[in-house]
C-alpha cells in the first residue's frame, strides 16, 4: 500500500521528506486547460496503485489563496472512479487550522471523517509517517455524511450557455 | 502610462451587466483600452494571427478565452512568454483562479464572474501595477504574507545559521515583506529569529482575517 506525499512548489525545491512516502507533484494545467482537468488526470493516473494515504499541501503553488491542494482533496473524495476515494487524507501547511478555516469554505473538508490537518511548525513529516503507520482501520467512509460537511457551489456558468455546450471552453 | 492594459471582450451585454453592478464604465480608465464587441473586436482578434507585434504596446492582454480558437490562444501564450507580458484569460468555463509563470511571462486564468468584480476595479484604480490584485483583490497582500510564512516555515525545517544576506537570497521574499518584518542588522541569523519573524507574520495574517 502506498502513502503518497504530494509536494508543493516550496517543498519540491528545498526539502527531502522521509522515504516512507512516495513523493509526487501535480503538474500545473497547461495554458489551455482548467485546473480541474489537470487534477483529474493526475488522480486517475494513480488509480492503478493501492493507496493507503495521501498527504498533501493546502495549496500546490506559491499562490496560497488558490487553495489548490484543498481542491485536490475534494476531487479525491468526490471522483467515483478513484479506487482510493476513501483513503486517509492528511493536509499539511504552516498556518493554524482556525486561520485556514477563515480563509475559505473549502477548508471545511479538514473537519470531515478520515481527514487530518498537520501544522508543520508543530509536527515533522517523520511524525506524520508515524501517525499514518498507527492510524486505525477506518469504517467505510460515509459519503452522505461527508457531503453534509462540505459546501460545493455550482459553477459560475451553471445555466449559462456554457452549461449546455460541453466542449470548446 | 496610457492604455498599457488591453481588454478584448466579444460580449458587450455581459460586460454591460457586470459593470452596471460595479457602477463603473471601463472606458473611463485611461490605462485600459477596452475593445468590446463590434468590428473592433474582430480587428483585434484577427491581429493575433496576422500581426502579433500589434500587441507590443500593451503590458497586459486580457481576453475572453472562449472567443479565441486554440491556435489563437497558443499564439498569445507564446507571445507573452517571449515578450515578458501578462496574459489574462477569463471565461465562464474557468472554475478557479490560477496564476502561473509562462516562460518569461505570466498567465492568469479566472472565471468571468471573478474577473468582472471589485478585484478589477481595485486593479485598475491602482494603475494595473499588481496582477495579484486582479487575481485575489483586496486579499493580495494576504496571499503574499501566507506565501512568505509557508516559505519561512519550510526554510526553518532544515536551517543552519547563515548570514542575513544569504537568508534573504534563499527566501526571495517580496521587498515590502522584508522591510516590514525583517528588522535586524546584517550578521548571522539564528533559527529563533526566523521563528520570531514567522510568528509576527502569522499574527498579522490573523489580524487581516479578522
Amino acid at each position: 500500500m502506498k502513502n503518497i506525499l504530494i509536494l508543493n512548489d516550496i517543498m519540491a525545491d528545498n526539502y527531502s521528506p522521509p522515504t516512507f512516502f512516495e513523493t509526487d507533484k501535480v503538474s500545473p494545467p497547461n495554458y489551455d486547460e482548467d485546473l480541474n482537468v489537470a487534477i483529474t488526470n493526475y488522480l486517475i493516473s494513480l488509480n492503478n496503485s493501492e493507496i493507503n494515504s495521501v498527504t498533501l499541501p493546502i495549496s500546490l503553488s506559491n499562490n496560497f489563496l488558490e487553495l489548490s491542494g484543498l481542491i485536490v482533496g475534494h476531487h479525491i473524495r468526490l471522483t467515483k472512479e478513484l479506487m482510493y476515494r476513501a483513503a486517509t487524507l492528511i493536509f499539511y501547511g504552516s498556518l493554524s487550522i482556525d486561520v485556514i478555516a477563515k480563509i475559505s469554505p473549502l477548508a471545511s473538508i479538514l473537519f470531515t471523517p478520515n481527514v487530518h490537518y498537520v501544522n508543520i511548525n508543530e509536527f515533522s513529516f517523520d511524525k506524520i509517517a508515524d501517525f499514518i503507520k498507527n492510524v486505525r482501520q477506518q469504517d467505510p467512509l460515509n459519503f452522505d455524511k461527508f457531503l453534509e460537511f462540505i459546501r460545493i457551489d455550482p459553477p459560475a456558468n451553471y445555466q449559462s450557455h456554457h452549461s449546455i455546450v460541453m466542449t470548446g471552453h | 502610462m496610457i492604455n498599457s492594459i488591453l481588454l478584448i471582450e466579444d460580449r458587450p451585454n455581459r460586460q454591460r451587466i457586470f459593470t452596471q453592478d460595479l457602477k463603473i464604465d471601463l472606458n473611463d480608465f485611461p490605462i485600459l483600452k477596452n475593445i468590446c464587441g463590434g468590428d473592433d473586436f474582430y480587428l483585434y482578434k484577427e491581429k493575433i494571427s496576422s500581426e502579433i507585434a500589434f500587441f507590443g504596446a500593451y503590458d497586459i492582454i486580457i481576453i475572453h478565452r472562449s472567443a479565441l480558437t486554440p491556435e489563437e490562444r497558443a499564439l498569445l501564450r507564446d507571445y507573452v512568454d517571449v515578450k515578458s507580458k501578462i496574459l489574462v484569460f477569463f471565461s465562464g468555463g474557468i472554475s478557479y483562479t490560477l496564476l502561473q509563470k509562462i516562460g518569461k511571462g505570466q498567465l492568469l486564468t479566472v472565471s468571468s464572474e471573478d474577473f468582472y468584480s471589485e478585484n478589477l476595479v481595485l486593479f485598475l484604480n491602482n494603475s494595473g501595477e499588481e496582477i495579484l490584485e486582479l487575481a485575489f483583490g483586496k486579499f493580495w497582500e494576504l496571499n503574499m504574507l501566507v506565501g512568505a510564512h509557508e516559505k519561512i516555515t519550510f526554510y526553518i525545517l532544515k536551517y543552519t545559521k547563515k548570514p542575513l544576506s544569504v537568508v534573504l537570497d534563499d527566501l526571495d521574499l517580496p521587498q515590502w515583506i522584508i522591510d516590514k518584518y525583517v528588522k535586524m542588522e546584517d550578521g548571522m541569523v539564528e533559527k529563533d529569529q526566523l521563528i520570531a519573524i514567522n510568528k509576527t507574520i502569522h499574527a498579522d495574517i490573523k489580524k487581516k482575517l479578522g
